[in-house]
C-alpha cells in the first residue's frame, strides 16, 4: 500500500538522479570525446578544414592516380606534402610513427576506426632530421650486404678497354 | 637660304631617324617574339612542369657500355639504387628485393669475361603489363613500366613473366620508406628507371645506377630514345646497341654495349 503510493515518486526521483549523474559524467569528460590531433606547420591546409575532414580521402585517391598513371606531381593534394607539414616532430625531437596513435593520420583514424593502409607502402615521415640542430637521420637506409646473383671468380678491370674499342 | 634647308633637313633627318628607330626596333622585337618561344619551348621540353602529365612523344632509354664497367662499379650502382629508393636487405638472398643485379657471362671459346647490370629493360611490349591481371604492371606513355603497388594484389605473375627477372616481391614489412619510392610488404617492384627523377628533370636526369657508374667515366646514358638529338640516339645510331634477348621481339628501352 505504501509502495503503491511513492513507486512513482521513486522511480522519478532515481531516474534524475541518474540523468544528473550521466551529465555530470559528459560535461567533465567532454573534451576527451573528440580526437586530439598534434598540431601542423603553418597557417593552414590546402583546403578549409570542413571540406577536408570529408573529402580527404577523393583528394588522395584521385591525385594518386594522377600521379602514377600522368606523372602529375603538383604539390597541392600531394600525399608527401601532406606529410611535411602534418608530420612534426613530437617534445624529443622525434618523428611519430603511424602506429602510434600520436600521429596525425592515426589520431582520427584511430578514433573512427577506420583502418588505413597508406603506410603500408609510403612514408609516414617527411625526410631529412627531425632536429635540424643535430642533422641526425632518424632512419639508416644505407645496406649491410650487396647481394648479385652471380659471383665473379675474378674481377677483370676497365683498364683494359676504353671507349674506342666498341664496334 | 642656306639655313632654311639646313633647317628642313634637320627636320627631315629627325624625323626619318625617330621612324627608322622605330620600324627597326619593331623589327627586332618581332623576331625576338618570333624565334623566344622556340627557344624557350626546347629548354623546357627537358623537363616537363609538375602540373603538366607525361606524352608520349618521349620514349626514355639507356645504354650502358659493358665494356666500360667493372664488378665494383656493378656493386657500386646496386647498393646505390638501394639507396635512392630505400631497399633493404635482410640478408636472404634467395628473396631479398633486386631491382638491379649483375648478370656475369663468360664466353667458352673466346674466355671473355662481361659483367653487366640487369634491371628493368623497360620493354616496349612488356609480358609483365600483358599478364597482370588487375592492370597494376603498366607502361606509362613516355616508355616506363611501373607497378602501381595500389592496385597490385602480389600474384606474382609479372614475375613469371619476365623474361629478364626484374621484378621482385616484396616478402618483409618495410619501415623507414623514402616519400619519393613508396614500397610495401605483399606487393611487386622493379626498376623505375628512377621515375621521380625523370619527372623532375627530364632529359637531365640521370638514374640513381647512371650517377654511381659514371663518376669518371660515361659509362650509361640516359635519355629520349625518340629524339635523334639526344646523346643516347646519337650514340645508338653511331654504333647500334644489342638488346637482351633480342629475339623475343620485346623492343626494350635499355641497350647494351659490350655484349
Amino acid at each position: 500500500m505504501l509502495m503503491k503510493k511513492y513507486t512513482f515518486r521513486i522511480v522519478l526521483t532515481g531516474v534524475a538522479l541518474l540523468l544528473a549523474a550521466f551529465s555530470w559524467n559528459a560535461a567533465a569528460d567532454g573534451d576527451d570525446l573528440m580526437p586530439k590531433l598534434p598540431s601542423a606547420k603553418g597557417e593552414q591546409c590546402v583546403e578549409p578544414t570542413d571540406v577536408m575532414r570529408r573529402n580527404h580521402y577523393e583528394f588522395i585517391l584521385h591525385k594518386r592516380d594522377q600521379t602514377m598513371r600522368q606523372g602529375i606531381r603538383t604539390s597541392k593534394h600531394s600525399l608527401v606534402e601532406c606529410i611535411s607539414c602534418h608530420v612534426q616532430p613530437d617534445e624529443n625531437k622525434q618523428f611519430v610513427s603511424h602506429e602510434s596513435e600520436e600521429h596525425f593520420c592515426s589520431s582520427c583514424h584511430a578514433f573512427a576506426a577506420v583502418k588505413i593502409d597508406c603506410f603500408e607502402c609510403h612514408a609516414d615521415k617527411p625526410t631529412g632530421p627531425a632536429d635540424p640542430a643535430t642533422h641526425e637521420k632518424t632512419s639508416s637506409l644505407l645496406p649491410t650486404k650487396i647481394v648479385a646473383s652471380s659471383q665473379a671468380s675474378s674481377v677483370i678491370h676497365s683498364s683494359l678497354y676504353n671507349s674506342k674499342v666498341d664496334r | 637660304m642656306k639655313d632654311l634647308s639646313s633647317r628642313e633637313d634637320e627636320k627631315q633627318s629627325t624625323v626619318n631617324q625617330s621612324r627608322r628607330g622605330f620600324i627597326a626596333g619593331g623589327a627586332t622585337l618581332g623576331a625576338a617574339l618570333s624565334i623566344a618561344p622556340g627557344v624557350i619551348l626546347y629548354q623546357t621540353a627537358n623537363a616537363k612542369a609538375p602540373e603538366e602529365p607525361v606524352s608520349d612523344k618521349v620514349r626514355w632509354g639507356m645504354l650502358i657500355n659493358t665494356n666500360l664497367i667493372d664488378e665494383a662499379d656493378i656493386e657500386a650502382a646496386i647498393t646505390a639504387c638501394r639507396t635512392e629508393h630505400g631497399v633493404q636487405t635482410h640478408d636472404r638472398p634467395t628473396t631479398d628485393s633486386q631491382w638491379i643485379r649483375m648478370v656475369h657471362i663468360k664466353d667458352r671459346d673466346t674466355l671473355h669475361v662481361t659483367n653487366l647490370p640487369m634491371m628493368c629493360q623497360h620493354c616496349e611490349s612488356p609480358p609483365c603489363v600483358d599478364v597482370c591481371p588487375t592492370g597494376a604492371s603498366f607502361k606509362r606513355v613516355d616508355g616506363i613500366v611501373l607497378v602501381d603497388k595500389h592496385i597490385c594484389i602480389g600474384c606474382r605473375y609479372c614475375m613469371m613473366a619476365c623474361p629478364y627477372k626484374a621484378r621482385s616481391f616484396v616478402h618483409e614489412k618495410t619501415t623507414d620508406q623514402l616519400p619519393t619510392a613508396p614500397r610495401g610488404k605483399g606487393t611487386v617492384e622493379s626498376c623505375t628507371l628512377c621515375v621521380h627523377r625523370v619527372d623532375r628533370d627530364g632529359e637531365n636526369a640521370v638514374p640513381a645506377c647512371a650517377e654511381a657508374v659514371n663518376k669518371d667515366k660515361t659509362a650509361i646514358i640516359f635519355g629520349d630514345l625518340n629524339n635523334p638529338e639526344s646523346d643516347i640516339s646519337k650514340a645508338l645510331k653511331q654504333f647500334g646497341g644489342t638488346q637482351v634477348r633480342a629475339d623475343l621481339g620485346l623492343n626494350p628501352g635499355i641497350r647494351y654495349w659490350g655484349i
